[in-house]
């Protein structure tokens, strides 16, 4: 095990490493000039100089990487060139958007295609089986996009019981902050639910074969037992392999979500930054969001071969 | 979105999609055919744009502006008085032109790829693995992002950021099924006989795996609809004129108040279209390995 996990853990501190590298080659080195890239070619030499000698854009590019990461081991994460605030501040605010967004999707999502799975796998080829699986085929299908402006739509728009967007912060109440989210969480949450319940379905399924299951049925366990005592266990294993990529599809989600409802949160931040050519602020919060799917990826890795051992053989 | 990082769908190798019965199941399987159609129908709509459409779709009538559907405008006309039917006819040329020349280049340099892997293995696998693995870190969203801000918005750096995320989806796919595929007996026999690598990848193992290729090729064909549209919608993809569904439900966003269908057509002709792609997938993918179509 502790070979397994020396070799996961070198490949992880290569690939956040390598992760790093290419954002810094992608947005300061390859473009050409950054203090360019940042005020347009057309802009006055006076400015372009101002602004290299303002964000330390003269220096080698080795030497700005190098500096990038030694801040980043301070919390440090420099000066955002529009808002004139450190970026970690930046990233830090929007976070109380985007977290409680992503966390509660997360959770929505688990607990409905948990019940949703089980329920179409103990319905095997039945019409609630089917009805589940057309669901999730659906919501496979549907862009969260779409879905965000029909429940708009639905919700703002026809019956208006809830804001079409935008945030008024937690200072003015939790109700207010949680009413504001409802329609951000909950259609974040499809494509999740969709995603999982197929995974979910199918692991029952594949594990409801298994000998030692049958071996619990003829010892006079009943069905429902047998499924809670030994089915869903060996289940969740299949589940937990795909955590990175729903991850990654939350964080992407949110990205995308947040400008659906204009939300103020870091996947708004983002785009801002992208129209205002803040390259500080794009650089550090695109490596964020890799630094979080290599690391849960990396959790998951390791959880997996600790439930199951032949991971670690293979490996 | 989310379908830009939809589970990465794993295939067993099986007998070829050329087997003699494969049309005969394909016609007697319902999914596949629903799925056949209504990407047909995509397609259809897309050539049919070349030549023809109600109205031209990126024509400005402001007189006729957010009009609801008439026999004029079947689908009604948008806040620029552009009918919608023309511009989702239209649209559908872009989703499809980004989707192919996307999963093409992912699919061109990740089959390469792990086909190497598979036949070196060792020192190359290692490698290509953890470059995949470097990949992986970053959603599809995020190259684009970085691509965009670095270069600015266009619809090349959305197929760019699709084209380098779908690399590793196929060099980790064609990979695995590789290297099961170097163990069996026919491999040896080749080897006993003096093929080399390079001749055995083609003549053996590439014939083998190409069911493989083709159901992720499928799938990965719908992940781009989706990630195309996506980042259109977010005005990191395709750029005005040039009509795209995803920017035609970011533009009718500001007018869901006022007439509120205008929202409505896009959305679906993006949700028929990855459907139809999914069912696709799904449909040949039980008719390649019918073992899993059991275990579904």
């Amino acid at each position: 095990m502790s070979v397994f996990l020396a070799r996961r853990f070198l490949t992880f501190l290569i690939t956040v490493s390598g992760a790093s590298v290419i954002i810094f080659l992608l947005l300061e080195v390859l473009p050409g000039d950054p203090a360019l890239t940042m005020l347009g070619v057309d802009a006055p030499d006076s400015a372009v100089a101002a602004i290299r000698l303002e964000l330390g854009l003269d220096r080698p590019a080795a030497v700005r990487y190098v500096d990038w990461i030694a801040g980043l081991f301070h919390g440090e994460m420099g000066l955002s060139y529009v808002y004139k605030v450190p970026v970690t501040e930046l990233i830090g605010q929007r976070l109380r958007v985007t977290l409680p967004l992503a966390i509660g999707a997360m959770l929505l999502a688990t607990l409905t295609s948990l019940a949703l799975g089980i329920f179409a796998a103990t319905n095997h080829n039945r019409i609630g089986d089917y009805g589940v699986m057309g669901f999730s085929q659906l919501g496979l299908a549907i862009p969260d996009f779409w879905f965000g402006i029909l429940l708009i739509i639905l919700f703002a728009v026809i019956l208006r019981w809830l804001p079409s967007g935008g945030f008024p912060g937690w200072d003015e109440g939790i109700w207010r902050g949680l009413r504001a989210l409802a329609l951000p969480v909950f259609t974040l949450s499809l494509s999740l639910t969709a995603m999982m319940t197929r995974v979910t379905r199918s692991a029952v399924l594949e594990v409801a074969r298994e000998d030692f299951v049958r071996t619990a049925r003829a010892k006079g366990l009943s069905r429902r037992a047998a499924l809670w005592r030994h089915v869903l266990r060996n289940a969740l294993v299949p589940v937990l392999t795909i955590g990175g990529v729903l991850v990654a599809s939350v964080l992407t989600g949110t990205l995308i979500i947040e400008n659906v409802f204009a939300l103020p949160g870091v996947g708004k931040l983002i785009f801002d930054a992208i129209s205002n050519r803040d390259l500080m602020v794009v650089k550090n919060v695109v490596l964020l969001f890799a630094v979080i799917v290599v690391v849960v990826n990396f959790m998951v890795d390791i959880l997996y071969a600790m439930v199951d051992p032949r991971i670690r053989i293979q490996t | 979105m989310q379908a830009i990082e939809t589970v990465k769908e794993t295939v067993r190798p099986g007998q070829g999609v050329a087997s003699s019965g494969f049309v005969r199941r394909a016609l007697g399987h319902r999914s596949f055919m629903i799925g056949l159609v209504l990407t047909g129908t995509m397609i259809i709509l897309a050539l049919v744009s070349l030549v023809w459409t109600p109205h031209s779709p990126t024509e400005i009538v402001i007189a006729e502006r957010l009009k609801l559907p008439s026999p004029g405008h079947w689908l009604g006309t948008d806040q620029f008085g552009r009918d919608i039917l023309s511009m989702i006819m239209a649209g559908a040329q872009t989703s499809i032109v980004v989707g192919l020349i996307a999963v093409s280049l992912g699919a061109a340099v990740g089959i390469s790829l792990g086909l190497w892997a598979a036949a070196r293995r060792g020192w190359t696998e290692d490698v290509i693995m953890r470059l995949s693995d470097l990949n992986l870190a970053f959603p599809v969203i995020l190259i684009a992002i970085l691509l965009t801000a670095g270069w600015g918005p266009g619809i090349t750096n959305a197929i760019l950021a699709l084209g380098i995320y779908n690399i590793s989806v196929f060099a980790r796919q064609v990979r695995g099924a590789g290297i099961a595929m170097w163990e069996r007996e026919f491999v040896l026999a080749a080897r006993a006989a003096g093929k080399g690598n390079l001749a055995i990848t083609i003549e053996h193992i590439l014939p083998n795996i190409i069911s493989i290729i083709v159901v992720q090729a499928t799938i990965s064909f719908a992940i781009a609809i989706l990630a195309e549209a996506a980042l259109s919608y977010l005005g990191v993809g395709s750029q005005p004129p040039n009509p795209s569904w995803g920017r035609m439900l970011s533009e009718s966003q500001n007018y869901i108040f006022l007439t509120p269908i205008i929202a409505v057509w896009p959305g679906l002709a993006i949700v028929l279209s990855v459907l139809g792609l999914n069912l696709i997938g799904d449909g040949l993918r039980d008719l390649v390995d019918p073992r899993l179509a059991r275990r579904r």
